[in-house]
């Protein structure tokens, strides 16, 4: 009895540590599974009054980098999650580091939307740009810098730009940087001849707004990245502008904006499709080129959608589409 | 003593709902679309382990020697704590 109590224990245990090894460990692959719409209001409010607040949704979806064993073999069986093989970039880099990386695309994202409407509205508005380190990968020569820390200068260049690509390869620049609490400091980091010349960092293009006419609160939420630029954008416009081009009609889309109102190219289209049909939106702009062309097979593939998948390389192709919609 | 053996035991039923716990939340990161029904079994998780953690205290004494229990809470907290350094990045996000 004794014996077969062990033995009853022993292949427990083994059961055990199998399940928890298939839910817990992690493999090098990258999963993109579809998300949910959010609106635009829930996460970008202004001291604007209006009774028909717009309808504008951005759509996410779930990028998860080392999805486990389970994740992985459930992907597998369902409807539009997509699995890759983990980039060579993206290893070693931690989620956290994903999640800054996101909230600093997210919020470069969300001033650029301000900026593109006030100045399509003609109203005022006054921003500098600036350069922030979006992304640190393993490799940097300097564990110091943080995901967040604005650069200043490269080798006394305030053109950050230019001193990046006058650092000679094998050398190393001067960076000179400002920590999101004030600090200043100044590194060594070099041009790796060994990862291609690199650096070992990512950096983004960052709109910090000077003088605004109007007051405009950002709440915090999981959602990062800047692929919903355009709705924001879109929303920001037709409140401030008090034109009611939603029609209260559910508005989503995707795609990132520029300052001169072109419209970028983002990932996860197939998955955005597939949760704007689960979601029953009316309209849905798609980034116009190859985004377009996978959306457009993604939408071939829904039983019977219901929305309008409407192509757009700018801003003003947006507007031109509501107006459109709103005349007929 | 008492609440030292409690306290183990307790421990104990964690250590074994915790592949549920892990199964609801790797569907939560899948399928965030039904994070709410993830989101019971995860509650329902933490109702069977409460009542079987009561169930344990209610049932025999506990009859090993204290160096053992220790072995076994040491183990049961370097289980959990791998867990958590696992997952809490993640959920905390």
């Amino acid at each position: 009895m004794r014996k077969l109590t062990v033995f009853g224990l022993i292949w427990l245990g083994i059961l055990y540590f199998s399940v928890m090894f298939v839910l817990t460990v992690r493999i090098d692959y990258r999963l993109t599974a579809p998300g949910n719409i959010e609106p635009i209001d829930s996460f970008i409010r202004l001291d604007v009054e209006r009774d028909d607040e717009p309808r504008y949704y951005a759509v996410y979806v779930m990028s998860i980098d080392r999805p486990t064993i389970f994740q992985f073999i459930a992907a597998q069986f369902m409807p539009f999650v997509r699995v890759d093989a983990l980039p060579e970039s993206a290893r070693g880099i931690t989620t956290t580091d994903l999640f800054r990386s996101g909230q600093v695309a997210r919020n470069s994202a969300i001033d650029a939307s301000v900026i593109t409407a006030m100045e399509a509205l003609g109203l005022p508005i006054v921003y500098e740009e600036q350069y922030l380190v979006s992304l640190i990968y393993n490799f940097a020569s300097e564990p110091r810098l943080n995901i967040g820390d604005r650069i200043l200068s490269v080798n006394g260049n305030t053109d950050v730009l230019e001193g990046i690509r006058e650092t000679v390869c094998g050398t190393s620049a001067e960076i000179d940087i400002m920590t999101p609490q004030g600090e200043r400091r100044t590194f060594e980091l070099e041009r790796q001849v060994a990862q291609d010349c690199r650096f070992g960092i990512v950096i983004s293009t960052f709109y910090e707004i000077q003088e605004l006419p109007i007051t405009f609160d950002v709440r915090s939420n999981l959602i990062g990245g800047p692929s919903s630029g355009l709705m924001q954008t879109l929303y920001l416009y037709d409140l401030l502008g008090g034109l009611n081009l939603s029609q209260n009609q559910t508005i989503a889309g995707t795609g990132t904006i520029q300052l001169d109102g072109r419209v970028g190219s983002v990932g996860g289209i197939e998955q955005k499709i597939y949760t704007a049909h689960l979601d029953q939106v009316d309209v849905f702009f798609v980034p116009a080129g190859a985004n377009y062309e996978q959306a457009r097979a993604a939408y071939e593939r829904l039983s019977n959608p219901t929305f309008t998948l409407i192509p757009v390389a700018t801003f003003q192709d947006a507007l031109e589409a509501l107006h459109a919609r709103e005349g007929s | 003593m008492i609440w030292l053996k409690r306290l183990q035991r307790a421990l104990l039923m964690l250590l074994v709902m915790l592949p549920w716990y892990a199964l609801f939340i790797n569907l939560i990161l899948l399928d965030i679309r039904r994070v709410n029904e993830y989101g019971y079994g995860l509650l329902l998780g933490l109702v069977i382990q409460l009542w079987l953690t009561r169930l344990s205290w209610q049932l025999n004494t506990p009859k090993k020697p204290l160096s053992k229990s220790f072995v076994g809470m040491v183990f049961a907290v370097i289980v959990i704590g791998s867990f958590l350094v696992h997952y809490l990045p993640l959920i905390l996000l």
